[in-house]
């Protein structure tokens, strides 16, 4: 027995299917990562239109059946359209980079409104942003491993006692340490970068998007997040973007590699 | 269900191979296979053979074609300070059906796509960079192979010609004709970021509305570039 679902969503793929379908993944606001076909989406003249491309934000309508892993859409709608995130090179790339890590950190049809509205709180701001996208990526690389119940344990003593020697991340637990300390495993880092780490975990989006990072201490950020979600989510963290983006990056887009 | 004859069943299987032929329509071509004259069957059959035997990469533009220069890139008649850019070479028969394009192409292989892992250095970018300056001059951080500076020794002295006159041709304008999704233009942004330095002008194809389309049916992100790329009548 099939019902009908409408319900927000955020594109995450869609792969060419047939003579003129595509199979696309969404992330709905209800119901999770779904799976549907999109009949006669790369005509010329289809319904879809635009709304099918990797980061809209779409109100869509599928015939659900659960004993189907590849739901009918019927019907799509810009909820909220993101053109800037169109309009620039890095934009584009980091983009696909957040859909991705959706994509790939999230179990099907695992209902989780958290990190829908994450996402798109944060594709919003990847629209309207002009500068350190880069915080933006960082922060939304942390917000999903909080999501995902790995949030860092750090306490503001910690990083408040951390000298100009630096210190160490614990992968574990994500609390940071003096850099005498040993741990099994851990990384070690500036005093600078495991601040930075300290504020993307705790603070608000609009805070981490006004903080100035050195590009050194921002690769050593991006380096620690990299570190601690790999630790945790293991085979599951996604790379094949990460390596796009690194070809990318000599065009003139310096914040391309997370 | 299977057919009772075993070479029936491996033309099935072989059919199968082709993309959008599932086993049901494999089946009916088999048997229209089966009602066929011979004479027909023996031509399509070497049709496919001649198509893997004869069928090689233009050296300019890595179009499909059996006579390397392309019959585009041999064309005296065609402008070759104009270089219209394509995903592949069903793109180029698509742009060619228009009759309205007079100078060359470049076929890239592909487009950028992040989420399929495929970069610059899959595709033809660094060739065409070679196009519009000397392989010294194209910046170290463009992925991918200078290839050969040197005609292929399976050309003629004409070819030679051909090919060092296209070397030699100034582009003034790189026509970007990449699909208008996401992978497009990831593909547009990075190839108009590395030509921009070098005078060479960097155009796209516009995106908007299909002729016979209805604005009412239109979603918002097509109308709204339709709307910035519309033109004085």
């Amino acid at each position: 027995m099939s019902t009908i679902v409408r319900t927000d969503a955020v594109v995450l793929r869609s792969l060419d299917y047939s003579e003129t379908s595509q199979i696309v993944t969404l992330f709905t606001r209800e119901r999770g990562i779904v799976s549907v076909i999109a009949k006669g989406a790369r005509k010329i003249k289809s319904r879809f239109g635009a709304t099918l491309q990797p980061t809209s934000y779409i109100q869509v309508v599928f015939y659900y059946k659960p004993t189907r892993g590849l739901q009918t859409l019927t019907e799509t709608s810009h909820v909220e359209r993101f053109p800037d995130v169109h309009r620039s090179l890095e934009k584009l790339v980091i983009g696909q980079r957040i859909v991705e890590l959706v994509d790939a950190l999230l179990q099907e049809e695992e209902h989780n409104p958290m990190v829908f509205n994450l996402t798109v709180g944060v594709l919003r701001t990847l629209n309207e942003a002009d500068e350190r996208l880069g915080n933006l990526l960082a922060y939304f690389r942390m917000q999903l491993a909080t999501a995902l119940g790995f949030a860092p344990a750090i306490r503001k003593s910690d990083v408040t006692a951390l000298t100009d020697e630096g210190g160490r991340l614990d992968l574990n637990t994500g609390a940071i340490h003096p850099s005498e300390v040993q741990l099994p495993q851990s990384r070690g880092a500036s005093r600078a970068a495991l601040r930075a780490f300290a504020v993307i975990a705790r603070a608000d989006l609009r805070d981490v998007m006004r903080m100035q990072m050195e590009p050194r201490t921002q690769r050593a950020v991006d380096g620690l997040i990299e570190d601690y979600l790999r630790y945790h989510v293991e085979e599951a963290y996604p790379t094949r973007s990460d390596d796009v983006a690194s070809q990318l990056s000599g065009a003139g887009s310096s914040h391309l590699r997370g | 269900m299977q057919f009772s004859s075993e070479s029936v069943e491996g033309l099935v299987e072989q059919l199968t191979k082709l993309p959008s032929i599932g086993r049901k329509t494999a089946q009916r071509l088999a048997a229209f296979v089966l009602k066929m004259p011979r004479a027909e069957v023996v031509e399509i059959a070497e049709a496919l053979i001649a198509v893997k035997d004869r069928v090689r990469e233009c050296t300019i533009c890595h179009n499909v074609t059996d006579r390397n220069p392309c019959v585009i890139c041999r064309a005296p008649r065609r402008d070759r300070s104009t270089i219209c850019v394509v995903e592949d070479a069903n793109d180029v028969l698509a742009i060619e059906r228009t009759g309205e394009y007079r100078g060359v192409y470049h076929v890239l292989g592909g487009v950028i796509s992040p989420l399929n892992g495929i970069g610059p250095e899959d595709l033809r970018i660094r060739e065409l960079m070679r196009r519009l300056v000397s392989a010294d001059d194209i910046p170290d951080d463009v992925p991918g192979t200078n290839g050969s500076a040197t005609p292929p020794e399976d050309v003629d002295a004409e070819a030679e010609a051909i090919i060092e006159a296209h070397q030699a041709a100034a582009v003034e304008e790189i026509i970007l004709a990449v699909n208008p999704n996401v992978e497009g233009d990831t593909t547009a942004y990075y190839i108009s970021q590395l030509v921009n330095p070098l005078e060479v002008s960097v155009t796209r194809i516009a995106r908007g509305l299909p002729i016979g389309g209805d604005l009412e049916y239109a979603d918002e992100a097509t109308l709204s570039r339709a709307l910035e790329g519309r033109g004085s009548l």
